[in-house]
């Protein structure tokens, strides 16, 4: 084996030569070394062109000993000839002998292409634009900033919390008429998946597949795949609307859960419009602290939003601060505002509660 | 005071109930009805199962009746409990140095709900370990 050949690995210079292609003047090394360099590099390796290949000639496979036709029968088991032809229809040989799948051109899709709406792009980037996030922390500090001082203002930034909750409990319940109870949004998209995909897949044999084309080219698809398949893109659309959005858990959600989810919201909407009847203040906190309590005990944890209280040491007299949002607690304890030692918190809903050092609550776990 | 907790009776009970809890947090607590300090633990887990029974399902088990598990999940203290989420277990951080389980008799409800608390959005957000609000270090000294 001759010693130029050997691989190396120096990815950078390689990739620069691969660049330049057979520029003959690189100022490294010498030429020789480097021509031959570049034909063993992995990046060409990699990158074989699996369009080009000389076929072989079809009369040379003729020559190998194929049969036109068998017997169609042994007994029940039905015979295929010993031949290439379906094959053939698939791919090609190459002179080597080696097999080349034929690419479909026509069969390139792309989702995401021909999700676009390209009739409606300039409206979707202008709502974008509104929903850019300093608006929304602004808000926040706000209704921190006064929170006791007016109930007023801090009713209209529930208002538009709710707008994007009504949005998301709106999403939840087009997605549950995909799932079957007690199925998680992933295990829907399997089920779809599956069917849409007919049967098998790999497994099939050669001739199995070249019969589903046949038949297949007569009738698209069956109805139900077809079904299958407007659901499955429904529903994986949805579940990337929460991506987009940050909830990264909306593939573990159940049906049950969404279930609860609406139901929550909706208890929530009606317990507003009547509150909204009540015009004294008094009557009106009562009836949202009984609210939360009641929440806090049937609702799943990660609707409630826990906010903190803290005080620096951990004795009955001393000064409170807060409350903040378990955001805002993550990023000061980020930025290093509880020093060493930490500080004690405790959750303001629960009345009872111990108050814990900061360094060993992980506040990212509440946002 | 545990004749409200729902006991497991084999080992195939124990697995059945660690792999069907889809979104539920699965404390197993592992010793003896007799052992005084399975009793203890007991009264709390049970004072807290009405509380958690939103984000967790609470099982004891007898480890002598069932013994499957004393080898794997060196169960040699009279009392343990251990947490799992979707058939994984989850790590606690307490900081006795053990993170596999509580192995002591644990006597303050709101300690306990807080810890199952922890558990449940840490397994929620994927956590492997997470950590518990307290530091039971100083406490509990072997």
């Amino acid at each position: 084996m001759p010693v130029k050949k050997k691989v190396k690995f120096d990815d950078k210079k390689e990739y620069k030569r691969y660049k330049k292609d057979s520029d003959e003047d690189s100022d490294i090394g010498d030429d020789d070394d480097t021509k031959q360099k570049f034909k063993h590099t992995l990046e060409s390796d990699e990158e074989d062109d699996t369009e080009k290949y000389e076929e072989l000639k079809r009369e040379v496979l003729e020559d190998i000993g194929q049969e036109a036709k068998t017997s169609e029968f042994d007994d029940q088991i039905k015979l295929t000839p010993f031949n290439m032809r379906e094959e053939l229809e698939e791919g090609n040989f190459d002179r080597e002998g080696y097999f080349h799948w034929k690419k479909d051109k026509s069969e390139i899709k792309d989702a995401w292409l021909e999700n676009i709406d390209w009739a409606n792009i300039n409206t979707f980037k202008k709502s974008q634009d509104l929903q850019k996030p300093s608006k929304n922390e602004e808000e926040e500090n706000e209704e921190d900033d006064d929170d006791d001082e007016s109930s007023q203002s801090e009713t209209g930034s529930i208002k538009n919390g709710d707008d994007e909750e009504k949005e998301k409990i709106e999403i939840f319940k087009k997605m549950l008429l995909f799932l079957k109870p007690g199925e998680t949004i992933l295990k829907a998209i399997k089920r779809l998946g599956n069917s849409t995909k007919s049967s098998g897949g790999s497994s099939q044999s050669a001739s199995q597949r070249w019969l589903k084309k046949k038949t297949e080219s007569q009738q698209p698809l069956s109805e139900k795949a077809k079904i299958d398949k407007e659901a499955l893109e429904k529903l994986t659309g949805f579940a990337n609307k929460f991506i987009d959005k940050g909830f990264y858990d909306i593939y573990e959600e159940t049906y049950d859960s969404l279930e609860k989810k609406i139901k929550n919201f909706e208890d929530k909407l009606s317990q507003q419009s009547s509150n909204n009847f009540d015009m004294f203040a008094d009557e009106m906190e009562e009836t949202e602290i009984q609210a939360t309590t009641s929440k806090a005990e049937s609702a799943p944890l990660e609707d409630v939003v826990v906010k903190w209280i803290y005080k620096e040491s951990n004795t009955e007299d001393a000064q409170i601060s807060g409350p903040f949002t378990s955001q805002q607690m993550l990023e000061k304890s980020d930025k290093g505002d509880f020093k060493d030692t930490g500080v004690w918190c405790r959750r303001v809903d629960d009345q009872s509660g111990i108050f814990y050092n900061s360094k060993r609550i992980d506040f990212d776990l509440y946002t | 005071m545990s004749y409200m907790l729902p006991h497991l009776f084999n080992g195939w009970q124990v697995d059945q109930a660690i792999l069907s809890e889809e979104d539920k947090v699965v404390v197993i607590r592992f010793g003896h009805d007799w052992d005084p300090a399975c009793m203890k633990m007991d009264e709390v887990l049970y004072k807290v199962a009405e509380k958690v029974k939103n984000f967790a399902a609470i099982y004891l088990v007898d480890i002598s009746e069932v013994p499957d598990f004393n080898k794997m999940y060196e169960l040699y203290d009279p009392c343990t409990v251990m947490f799992f989420y979707r058939n994984k277990h989850i790590m606690i951080d307490l900081g006795t140095g053990n993170n596999n389980k509580i192995n002591w008799p644990l006597d303050d409800t709101q300690e306990f709900i807080d810890i199952v608390e922890t558990v449940y959005r840490g397994a929620r957000k994927g956590r492997g370990l997470v950590i518990s609000p307290k530091d039971y270090s100083t406490k509990y000294r072997y």
